[in-house]
């Protein structure tokens, strides 16, 4: 569970929260809706924990923003799953070694670190590209890359920054079933986008962001 | 996190910012050799310094009507004194010989009826107690002994080597401590560069939950790889110029091998206290502004 009570940050002056309060079910598909400089960055940045807020208190599962010491941070990412659009695959590994550096900085057992990769490559349905350099992918498969690597430690939440801002509608919507996929075995998703025709087409609880603060939430079905 | 990761992963970024490592290995390996360099000048300017010091002895003449027996006492009371390394006896006779030899005239004594010179006491004194206040304090004391008639030794020389040694510890102490200082910052600052080319491994390292000590530890094995590379080139460098000083400008030249080890330590902790300094600013910034 997830829960913004009267968050206040100020962030590089024009992207700030204001006094946003809000709750999000385990398992819950979210968007949130705005366009840029509303703040939808800022409020992911403040999920994990990459700014802290300046009044007000965030929960997500077991910690606490008020309680939250800086060497807990850490700990806390360990329990999310981040995607951004610019897909940050480290350019210098495979696609099996992106995956499983996540699982090598995290302390895992090096024995489960093959069975933990090839599981999430083939349920983002890359396994027969493990050995590729991302260079060698296309943008979409970077992607699924990215969602890979944000699944392999088995995330609360995955926290998805226009994750399809930089693909084309085809594979947009590829990307999305995935994310639906991911949903559905129970994984909540938190996901900041500009796109209103995704909106529309995979309809889902919708936080619209207006200059910082909570302009609405509404359901879509 | 263990050991051999980090040692891997270290040797690994070395590896893969080749350039940014030849340059931070580089100003390491440079301002290591400077001060290596100064280190040798320094320890070659105390080494004369002491020797200058060991010759300085006090000279106490003795009452001229002494018998050899009082000599004696007064030798075990000289002894007695704080300070007092040894002594040397120096007879009548023998006096008149130095005088005859510095003069060179055996014939001096002819003038006077008989040898005018007093015999006296040569005092070295022990190496702590080798500047002008010990030396002063030890020559008020023998001049308190009975039979001790004038004490002498060369204040000026002791005054000025103080005076001197005192303003030269400073300035050295002030000029390695710029050098160190100056060395930790440049180095900081090339190694800030050189982790500045990994920053999207650290941030998908933070992304990802990585802890602190897991993301510095590899770059600060790499800073104390880059500290001993650089510190070994430097240690080459000062030995082969100053063997070339030695057998070319002044043969006197020495060097005390300790020095190396110095560098060599220092280098180490240079590379990491900069990889550390670097990492550590990194380690603080957001994702978001990295």
């Amino acid at each position: 569970m997830i829960e913004l009570n009267d968050v206040y940050v100020v962030y590089h002056e024009k992207s700030s929260v204001a006094g946003v309060s809000l709750r999000i079910e385990p398992g819950e598909f979210v968007y949130l809706l705005g366009s840029s400089g509303a703040g939808k960055s800022t409020l992911l940045k403040l999920l994990y924990m990459d700014l802290l807020p300046t009044r007000g208190d965030i929960r997500i599962g077991e910690f606490e923003s008020k309680n939250l010491k800086k060497k807990e941070i850490p700990f806390l990412r360990r329990q999310l799953g981040i995607v951004f659009q610019d897909f940050r695959l480290l350019r210098d590994r495979s696609v099996y070694d992106n995956i499983a550096f996540a699982l090598m900085v995290t302390d895992t057992p090096k024995i489960e670190v093959p069975k933990k990769v090839m599981k999430v490559l083939a349920e983002v349905g890359l396994s027969n590209k493990k050995n590729r350099m991302p260079y060698e992918l296309s943008g979409g498969e970077q992607q699924r890359v990215v969602i890979a690597r944000a699944l392999v430690n088995d995330p609360i939440v995955i926290l998805a920054d226009e994750p399809t801002g930089n693909l084309d509608p085809e594979t947009s919507m590829e990307i999305m079933q995935l994310l639906l996929k991911i949903n559905e075995k129970g994984t909540a998703i938190i996901m900041a986008t500009h796109d209103h025709e995704i909106v529309k087409k995979i309809p889902k609880r919708i936080i619209r962001m207006e200059k910082g603060a909570l302009a609405s939430s509404e359901i879509l079905n | 996190m263990s050991f051999g990761y980090i040692i891997k992963e270290g040797f690994s970024g070395l590896r893969k910012a080749t350039l940014s490592s030849f340059v931070a290995i580089t100003i390491i390996c440079i301002a290591l050799s400077l001060l290596s360099f100064f280190l040798i000048i320094t320890s070659n300017i105390s080494r004369v310094i002491e020797d200058i010091r060991s010759r300085v002895e006090l000279e106490a003449f003795l009452d001229k009507s002494l018998d050899v027996e009082s000599s004696k006492k007064i030798q075990q009371a000289i002894i007695q004194i704080d300070g007092v390394d040894s002594t040397h006896f120096i007879s009548k006779a023998e006096a008149a010989g130095i005088l005859k030899r510095i003069m060179g005239e055996d014939d001096i004594f002819d003038l006077v009826e008989s040898n005018p010179l007093p015999a006296s006491f040569k005092i070295r004194l022990r190496t702590e107690f080798r500047n002008m206040k010990s030396a002063a304090a030890v020559a008020h004391q023998l001049e308190n002994i009975d039979g001790i008639e004038e004490v002498s030794y060369q204040k000026e020389l002791l005054q000025v080597l103080d005076e001197k040694i005192e303003t030269y510890h400073y300035i050295s102490l002030g000029l390695g401590c710029i050098a160190a200082l100056a060395a930790i910052l440049l180095v900081s600052n090339t190694i800030k560069l050189s982790i500045y080319s990994n920053r999207d491994l650290i941030k998908t390292m933070k992304l990802v939950g990585a802890t602190n000590a897991f993301i510095a530890g590899p770059f600060l094995m790499e800073g104390v790889i880059q500290g001993v590379l650089g510190s070994a080139l430097a240690v080459g460098i000062s030995y082969a110029l100053i063997r070339a000083v030695q057998r070319y400008v002044l043969s006197s030249v020495a060097v005390q091998y300790e020095i190396f080890l110095v560098v060599l330590g220092f280098g180490i902790l240079l590379g990491f206290i900069g990889s550390f300094i670097a990492i550590r600013f990194f380690l603080k910034e957001r994702i978001s502004d990295m």
